[in-house]
């Protein structure tokens, strides 16, 4: 199954561009260009990765950061930014981005790679989870998490 | 010292010519008040000796004149009279005499009383000299602090085009952020469509030539735009980096060769199409230990020294890097016209410039000397055998477990 990203920037054609790349080496792609809708969206789909702009109007990309990691802390947030400053990057490791990538983004393999880390990382609390239900079939009911 | 006798009388005219003349002293005469006023305006004597009882002006009277005139410089007035009383010599004072003999009088205690006035002129003379020396200063000073303040507006502004480029800088990451990366994108998506272009063989002739070309083409135009992002890239990253306030005074392990490149990127608009640029780098040089930032500025600054020194004409400018003992040396050299002899010291001072009025702050060298003599190294300013300027600076290498502090400039 595709691992779904959302990517959220306030610049249009960042969005555009970042989601074609990522849709053609098949992922999933959705965007939202400010902090709220990103909210929104969030609650309608399942998504597994967040690519996060850092410096937004409204909600900043650190706000967003904070909530998303509140109210689903398996989602892991990759944040982008030009504006690099040791307050932005210390923000985003306070509150527990997976990582932080500069623009400009002169080379995506660094973005891929840090979304394929996520997708790995994720996969193997799956593999955990389905070996718990291997073990204890007693135990197996209602296992929280989605 | 001219002096100036005025007396009606004849013989004792001439016995005081004779007196005076004899000490060495310039002599005019004349026989009445008005002839008198008419030398004092015409000839400017320094002293004068005015009988008291004259025809036409009194010798009194005469003094009053001389003293209410403001355009003339000061005579020494001494009064000549037969008078004696008290209230004669009040008179006399009075009206702005310098001093009185009653006749008959000794030759030796006149010619001493003119010496003496002789000295107080003296006096009113350097007094008068050094004042016009402290006003033609004054002057000086006046238009030297607004021709300052202008240059400050100046920096004022230049200041504020840093800032802004540094905004700019900022803003200019996006677009180049979705150039590259939609680049990536369409270079995997050549991946893919390559090898079916390739293999159809379907296509008409024309349309098949065509298709060739662009088989052939594709990955170089994808590397342009590629290449063409990264320089973009790069000259930001050099402007932002030139652009961060100096206050952070950054120490870091430096390469001079980057600093040049970097420096040598920043100016390339300027260095362009009239300058050639030679470059001996020697390879592997000993770190040195500097705000590296700053080091980049003081060779924009000797760089762009240089273009404009060779000016429409261009030149060439070379730049050598080399090991020296316990340090670092870079030399800048030109082929313009080189320094004045006479203004090689003057150079070294803040705000000298050639430049026109407001091009150029006449900060530069002082500001250049100020960073290499923070970072504990020197600056040489010399002129070249032949032609053009030669800027030798030494570094000193950083070297492991010594502490050295970097002043930072701005604290000055």
């Amino acid at each position: 199954m595709k691992s779904k990203i959302l990517i959220v920037d306030d610049e249009t054609e960042i969005c555009d561009m970042l989601s074609r790349h990522f849709r053609y080496i098949g992922y999933d792609v959705d965007t939202a260009q400010d902090g709220i809708t990103a909210m929104e969206k969030l609650t309608q789909t399942h998504f597994q990765i967040v690519i996060l702009d850092i410096v937004m109007p409204g909600m900043s990309g650190v706000d967003v950061l904070r909530a998303v990691k509140q109210q689903y802390p398996m989602i892991h947030v990759i944040m982008i930014t030009g504006y690099v400053t040791l307050e932005n990057v210390l923000g985003c490791m306070r509150h527990h981005a997976d990582t932080c990538v500069f623009k400009p983004l002169e080379d995506l393999t660094e973005l891929e790679l840090a979304v394929s880390d996520a997708v790995v990382s994720l996969k193997q609390w799956q593999d955990k989870l389905k070996t718990l239900r291997a073990m204890a079939p007693k135990y197996t009911g209602e296992i929280y998490g989605r | 010292m001219k002096i100036l006798i005025g007396e009606d009388d004849t013989s004792s005219r001439h016995l005081l010519e004779r007196m005076t003349a004899g000490s060495g002293y310039e002599v005019i005469s004349a026989e009445n008040g008005d002839k008198c006023w008419e030398a004092i305006l015409l000839e400017r004597p320094d002293i004068a000796i005015l009988d008291w009882i004259m025809p036409g002006i009194e010798g009194v009277s005469l003094c009053r004149k001389i003293r209410d005139k403001e355009s003339l410089p000061y005579i020494y007035i001494i009064l000549l009279t037969c008078k004696g009383k008290n209230q004669d010599i009040l008179t006399g004072f009075d009206a702005g005499a310098d001093d009185y003999i009653v006749k008959p009088f000794d030759k030796d205690i006149l010619l001493s009383r003119v010496a003496v006035g002789a000295r107080v002129v003296g006096y009113d003379k350097q007094l008068t000299e050094k004042n016009d020396q402290l006003q033609r200063y004054s002057f000086e000073m006046k238009e030297l602090a607004e021709e300052r303040s202008r240059q400050l507006v100046h920096a004022e502004r230049m200041a504020t085009v840093g800032l802004l480029s540094a905004g700019i800088a900022h803003e200019i990451n996006n677009p180049t952020s979705f150039i590259s990366g939609n680049i990536q994108t369409l270079d995997n998506f050549w991946k893919d469509v390559e090898p079916v272009l390739r293999s159809d063989e379907d296509c008409g002739q024309a349309l098949s030539e065509k298709m060739n070309f662009v088989l052939e083409e594709m990955p170089k135009t994808i590397e342009g735009i590629r290449l063409g992002v990264k320089r973009i890239s790069k000259i930001v990253n050099g402007l932002k980096g030139f652009c961060r306030k100096g206050q952070e005074n950054v120490l870091v392990e430096g390469d001079v060769n980057d600093c040049v490149e970097q420096s040598l990127e920043l100016c390339r608009s300027v260095l362009k199409y009239r300058i050639t640029v030679e470059k001996k780098l020697t390879e592997n040089l000993p770190r040195i230990k500097a705000d590296v930032q700053q080091i980049e500025q003081v060779m924009v600054n000797l760089f762009i020294n240089a273009a404009d020194a060779m000016g429409d004409k261009g030149g060439i400018l070379t730049i050598e890097t080399k090991a020296g003992q316990d340090c670092v040396i870079i030399i800048v050299g030109d082929n313009g016209p080189g320094f004045p002899e006479d203004k090689l010291d003057a150079i070294k001072k803040p705000f000298y410039t050639t430049k026109p009025a407001g091009s150029g702050t006449g900060l530069g060298l002082f500001i250049v000397r100020g960073i290499i003599e923070n970072h504990q190294g020197q600056i040489k300013i010399e002129n070249r055998p032949g032609d053009g300027a030669l800027f030798t600076i030494t570094l000193p290498v950083f070297s492991e477990g010594e502490k050295r502090e970097v002043k930072n400039t701005n604290s000055r």
